[in-house]
């Protein structure tokens, strides 16, 4: 097993110095479905294979890895098996077998017409880059989403010359004090992240991390924050500002598809029903227990500033892998951008107050629907962002 | 005709920001509020109304004239502001309902969701529209 270190003071984790973050299926394949149904305005298959490369590759070469590894960290994070053993220094050939985009892509919007699997793409370019010191660039010939039984990959010598290393941790400050409500009495959050982190979350033998009622990853946190905002970028590059808020809008989306599934996938599990739901006195506790099991997700530190039962919640990020990421990568903002948590902080809020997860109903398309777009949902704003000078990244959620 | 569609747009979006700054001032009265709030109620809800008439056809406008993009951007502002837009006219339609004491926040939370998306619409939306109107024959 190739050792995780945790941070348990920045609420954070990593991999030769690479934060790793938890995310499923319906995020990974959501955001990746927002960027590539954009192709008209951006390069979408460039974007999130480039993105690949660059954290597969720091990574690869931060823990020396030699092909055993690179094969054996594809499946340790979740992201099925991988066969790089037809590759030389000539090229040849890769295949996956279970690859998560693939089958997640298939389960969430049914047979694709065209290969998705975009990060394994990158994944076999970073490790053939690693192995033979040289460029080159990968197609994909058969793809899982389409039918095919594997997906298989032609790899070619060439390329990019060279391949930006990611900002690791990214830009850290020191957390201000939390907030008086952060913790309720009755909710263990020390326990909940002790307890998350003894959970068996890496890949079993086929590569794949199945809990909490979906197909988990242990991905690249900066793998997320160079695809959406170069997409947010490029969009705006390519069309304007109206571009640059439908694209905001659209991972403001995604950040809400992913507390729907992966929150609620959570607090419908055995997982919970063991070890937070006898914790649990209120209603209101379903929002503290979920941040506490957010933060063991290396999310950075989530608190509870106030929360005014059934009717508004406010919410502040300490270290946010997003306003980390964004700021070493781009700098300064002038806008908030810390689209997961806006999507999060509404998304819990509806889970709990809308959908009324306690009753755990099937998290479906049709309860997503009616939970964000029916009745008085909860819409989140971010207030306060890191990336704009904040000390933290802060978010509130009203009724509307 | 679309230009015309967002020159009215853009004087009912300076009414609304009046409406609701005038509301504003009424946030420590929920009676005042609520009486101010059924006063413009009919001028927000039928503009609501006519955006969401607006955004299809802005859509197809684009389409029309070949802007496949613009399109795309219009339908993704489609979407969004559909459901905004269901939200506030539900907000607007509940008013007889609302407790007095709860008025207010949930008028703050509308009103935010209100200007939001105005802003929006000038920055981006109308922009689109403007360029990317198909020239009437002459």
């Amino acid at each position: 097993m190739i050792p995780v270190d945790a941070h348990p003071d920045r609420f954070l984790a990593t991999i030769a110095g690479e934060p790793h973050v938890f995310h499923c299926h319906h995020y990974n394949c959501f955001l990746q479905k927002v960027i590539t149904d954009q192709s008209a305005l951006v390069d979408a298959p460039g974007l999130l294979t480039e993105a690949a490369v660059e954290v597969v590759l720091t990574e690869l070469d931060g823990l020396s890895a030699d092909r055993s590894m690179a094969q054996a960290l594809f499946a340790q994070l979740g992201f099925g098996q991988l066969d790089l053993s037809a590759l030389s220094a000539a090229g040849g050939r890769a295949v996956a077998s279970g690859s998560h985009y693939a089958l997640g892509f298939r389960s969430k919007f049914g047979s694709s017409g065209e290969p998705v699997c975009f990060f394994v793409a990158g994944f076999i370019e970073a490790a053939a880059r690693r192995l033979f010191r040289a460029p080159f660039s990968v197609r994909e010939r058969a793809c899982a989403a389409m039918g095919a039984p594997r997906c298989e990959f032609e790899v070619s010598p060439g390329g990019r010359d060279a391949v930006p290393r990611t900002p690791g941790l990214g830009q850290q400050t020191p957390f201000p004090v939390r907030p008086g409500a952060a913790v309720s009495p009755h909710v263990d959050e020390g326990a909940i992240i002790a307890a998350c982190a003894g959970l068996p979350l890496a890949g079993n033998a086929e590569g794949r991390v199945d809990a909490f009622g979906v197909s988990l990853t242990r991905h690249f946190a900066n793998y997320y924050n160079l695809v959406s905002y170069r997409f947010d970028r490029a969009m705006e590059a390519t069309a304007g500002e109206a571009a640059a808020l439908a694209a905001r809008i659209l991972l403001v989306e995604a950040g809400q598809v992913c507390a729907f599934h992966t929150f609620g996938g959570i607090m419908e599990s055995a997982e919970w029903e063991a070890l937070v739901k006898p914790m649990i006195r209120s209603t209101e506790d379903w929002v503290y227990g979920m941040t506490a099991v957010v933060n063991a997700l290396g999310w950075g530190r989530w608190s509870v500033a106030s929360l005014e039962p059934g009717r508004r919640l406010e919410l502040v990020i300490d270290g946010s892998y997003e306003s980390n990421g964004y700021l070493a990568i781009f700098g300064a903002s002038a806008s908030p951008r810390c689209y997961l948590g806006t999507g999060g902080t509404s998304g819990l809020m509806n889970l709990v107050y809308q959908a009324d997860i306690m009753s755990r109903p099937p998290l479906t398309p049709a309860l997503y629907e009616k939970t964000f777009r029916d009745g008085s949902f909860f819409v989140a704003r971010e207030v306060e962002c890191r990336t704009m000078g904040a000390a933290s990244c802060r978010f509130v959620a009203e009724r509307l | 005709m679309l230009r015309e569609t967002i020159e009215r747009f853009r004087q009912a979006h300076l009414r609304i920001a009046e409406a609701l700054g005038t509301a504003d001032e009424s946030l420590l009265e929920p009676a005042a509020l609520y009486a101010h709030l059924k006063a413009v109620r009919a001028d927000i809800v039928s503009h609501f109304r006519e955006k969401d008439a607006f955004y299809p056809e802005l859509s197809e406008a684009l389409q029309t004239a070949g802007d496949n993009a613009g399109a795309q951007l219009a339908r993704i502002f489609e979407s969004n502001m559909k459901i905004q837009s269901a939200a506030v006219q539900r907000f607007f339609e509940a008013l007889d309902r609302a407790a007095p004491a709860q008025l207010p926040q949930s008028y703050q939370t509308v009103a935010s969701v209100i200007r939001q998306r105005l802003s929006t619409e000038e920055k981006a939306v109308f922009p689109l529209t403007v360029r990317k109107e198909p020239r009437r024959k002459p």
